[in-house]
């Protein structure tokens, strides 16, 4: 419940800076928010867009991808079944088709030389195959990859999550002055700015 | 209630509607509005859009990311359906297309090897909601330079027939920035300036020791740093730095006409507002040789009716206001209104919009700043200016702004798992990117008229828009590009990439000319009062009205003009010469 009072507060925030001007923030955004695909992670919900075996894969990808550390990972914020509502809801058919013969060519590549599958292979196999997966989709001549684009909608997923914008970094909602040069050390977070639009 | 003071007949007894009419709410409209209000007139505000209220409409406003069901991207197949032009605005996201037109529903054409990019929001405020806010002034560099050489015609007007307008709108909008004495930039009447981080400033520092004439400087951005009594009575306040303003702001910090203008011609009791009426055409009586008000057709039920005032101000923007003179023939002007010159449709501009080069700054990796800063930093323009570029006139500009890489970091590069994760919790490099804003010639080829076949649901014959980039522009962009790379080498930064694509004509999102002032009734739509030579009572001071297009961006420059207009008009009124 922590998050639902860090929202209140910072609601808070805007609307009494706002009303000493004598003004009121607009009601909609005082309306309780909670995440759909937290909600659907939380109850087990079955895939919208994904079958069974696709959202495995999924599943397995977004927690070896960005693991649970000293923070939350990819998986304990559902991140799987936010990817897969954006494929049900916001991808074009176009997208929905390239993920679909994406995922198919990637679970090949992900295979272990002896033919074990991703999702049977323990962590840090996991580990080791996506990131030789990983470094050939970054390699010079790699072109335009399935990988490189599923990638970015999990870094995307994760860190424009709650979670992820506010306390694997940092947010401010009202920066207030601008603060042109403080001295940071090394454990400094960086901040949450997805800026105007981010190529999916 | 105020009234014109000076014994001139009010509207009624003119059997009148009202005053004057203003066609359109945005930067242009809200400032006509605002003007002949307070100067006692009666107005009439005319907006084709919805209504927006100032705080209640800003639907998006202060939510994060997550807080959006697809946290701020809009579903593919509603972007292409829907927003086909539109969605190549910077701006366009799920946070602001309420702010943005539907595309299917505001139809227009351009030949299929030269598309524009048309950019609009029609609704009460129109793209005053949606701006970027940099403020620049013009100077003598800029109103002299057709007659120097030669393209286009002479600007009617110079710098120190501006000068006090600058002061007026800068003094009442707030507009922050900081004071460097340059000859082609003048200074202004500011705010605060946004303070500029320790890269920009020490990037400053090596551009000023590398080259004599180039120098980066915070940007001029319409954001109060500094309140006035003035802009506090009106419930605006300070800035807070969200740069989320493309949403909309309760703190009324940044300017708008809904934040500014419009609150200040509503408080003289003098202004009415009508939304959702889309002016077709303004009416005209060739006895009098007078506009005689504007006709509307109503945005849901299509009804038409007309209103009648005693003079007009198109404040439609650049292309919608040269729409509605072309859309008002009659005997006496049967291609348009006000268009016996039949300049009226040519010379569109835009500016030159092209993303330089990015890269990386070493060091200073212990120094961090806010997350976000409502304005960018600017490059002063430097070419033909002292002296004189072999390879293409008159000049550019440069935006851009230091920060710390993020997340987004991330996918441009290799890694996985908690290393890539541990990674991307720290901030990375300092980077700086540049964007080049350049001066795009008057060229009678760029131009509009009307479709003969084609009409949109109201009746309207569609806009047809034919307008590129040429030779001089092309050069131009080379320069661009060019001169970022060797700027950025030159104070020691790496990693520097470029080769981006310039952008299609309209996403600068500048677009000017085609009822340009001039000198001449024979090459020019409107005269040194922004009134049309041949229609005194009616006048065009949107972005129409340009003679050449300058590097800086244009809205204060209309805000000016407008002002200046509106105060000659009233005075005019007071004379009885119109």
């Amino acid at each position: 419940m922590r998050d639902d009072r860090n929202l209140l507060t910072r609601r808070k925030a805007i609307q009494g800076a706002a009303s000493l001007l004598g003004g009121a923030i607009a009601a909609t955004q005082l309306s309780t928010f909670m995440s759909r695909a937290a909600s659907a992670a939380a109850a087990g919900e079955p895939p919208a867009f994904f079958d069974a075996d696709q959202f495995a894969l999924i599943e397995r990808i977004v927690d070896v991808m960005i693991p649970e550390t000293a923070t939350p990972g990819a998986h304990a914020i559902g991140v799987h079944h936010f990817v897969d509502l954006m494929l049900a809801e916001w991808a074009s058919p176009e997208r929905q088709a390239r993920y679909v013969r994406g995922l198919e060519q990637l679970d090949t590549e992900l295979k272990r030389p002896d033919g074990e599958s991703f999702v049977d292979l323990a962590p840090e196999e996991q580990l080791d195959v996506l990131r030789a997966v990983d470094a050939a989709a970054y390699a010079d001549n790699a072109g335009d990859t399935f990988f490189v684009e599923l990638k970015k909608m999990v870094l995307f997923s994760f860190y424009s999550s709650e979670i992820g914008a506010t306390e694997e970094l940092q947010y401010e909602a009202l920066p207030g002055p601008y603060k042109h040069c403080m001295s940071v050390d090394e454990d400094v977070r960086a901040w949450f700015d997805l800026g105007f639009t981010y190529g999916l | 209630m105020p009234g014109l003071t000076w014994g001139s007949p009010m509207a009624s007894e003119v059997n009148a509607d009202f005053d004057a009419i203003v066609v359109g709410s945005g930067i242009s409209g809200g400032w006509a509005a605002k003007e002949l209000c307070e100067r006692g007139l009666k107005v009439l505000l005319v907006e084709r859009g919805r209504k927006v209220t100032h705080r209640e409409d800003y639907v998006t406003e202060g939510k994060g990311n997550w807080e959006l069901p697809y946290r701020g991207q809009i579903p593919e197949q509603e972007v292409e359906r829907d927003y086909a032009v539109q969605k190549d605005c910077y701006a366009f996201t799920d946070f602001t297309k309420h702010f943005f037109v539907n595309d299917r529903e505001h139809p227009y054409a351009t030949p299929d090897d030269k598309p524009f990019a048309w950019i609009r929001g029609y609704q009460l405020g129109g793209r005053s909601i949606l701006w970027h806010r940099q403020c620049y002034r013009w100077s003598d560099l800029d109103f002299e330079a057709n007659a120097n050489d030669g393209h286009g015609v002479d600007w009617p007007i110079r710098y120190k027939d501006i000068a006090p307008w600058y002061d007026h709108v800068e003094t009442f909008a707030g507009i922050s920035g900081s004071f460097e004495g340059l000859p082609q930039l003048p200074d202004g009447k500011f705010q605060p300036p946004f303070p500029m981080n320790c890269v920009e400033q020490e990037i400053n520092k090596r551009l000023e020791s590398s080259y004599s004439d180039r120098k980066l400087i915070i940007g001029r951005a319409a954001h109060l740093t500094a309140p006035t009594d003035e802009q506090l009575a009106l419930g605006r306040g300070r800035c807070m730095n969200r740069n989320e303003c493309q949403r909309g702001c309760s703190f009324g910090a940044y300017f708008s006409s809904l934040s500014a203008t419009l609150p200040a011609a509503e408080r003289t009791g003098n202004l009415t507002t009508v939304t959702d009426a889309i002016v077709t055409g303004v009416n005209f009586d060739a006895a009098s040789n007078r506009a005689t008000g504007v006709n509307v057709i109503d945005a849901n039920s299509k009804d038409g009716r007309s209103y009648s005032g005693r003079m007009v101000f198109l404040c439609a923007s650049t292309l919608g206001s040269t729409q509605i003179l072309l859309n008002s023939t009659s005997e006496q002007f049967p291609n348009g209104l006000a268009n016996s010159s039949g300049t009226l449709g040519q010379c569109l501009m835009d500016h030159l919009d092209r993303p330089a080069a990015a890269g990386i700054f070493p060091g200073f990796l212990d120094k961090y700043a806010s997350s976000r800063r409502a304005s960018g930093c600017y490059v002063p323009r430097f070419r033909n200016v002292n002296e004189k570029d072999e390879r293409f006139l008159r000049g550019f500009g440069y935006q851009g702004a230091a920060s710390r890489q993020s997340w987004k970091q991330g996918t441009a590069t290799p890694g996985v798992g908690a290393e890539m994760k541990t990674a991307l919790r720290r901030p990375g490099p300092w980077t700086l990117s540049l964007t080049g804003f350049g001066e795009m010639l008057p060229d009678t080829r760029n131009r509009v008229w009307l479709d003969e076949k084609r009409k949109d649901q109201w009746g309207i014959p569609i806009l047809q828009i034919d307008c590129q980039h040429r030779e001089n522009e092309l050069a131009m962009l080379e320069a661009i590009e060019a001169d970022a790379v060797e700027m950025m080498e030159a104070v020691g930064m790496t990693n520097i990439k470029s080769g981006f694509k310039a952008f299609a004509p309209g996403l600068g999102i500048h677009e000017m000319g085609t009822a340009r002032m001039g000198r001449d009734p024979q090459s020019s739509v409107l005269n040194e009062h922004n009134q049309a030579h041949d229609v005194p009572n009616l006048f065009v001071t949107d972005g129409a009205c340009m003679t050449s297009s300058a590097c800086q961006n244009p809205s204060l420059t209309y805000m000016a003009l407008t002002a200046r207009a509106a105060a000659g008009a009233v005075e005019m009124l007071r004379e009885g010469s119109i």
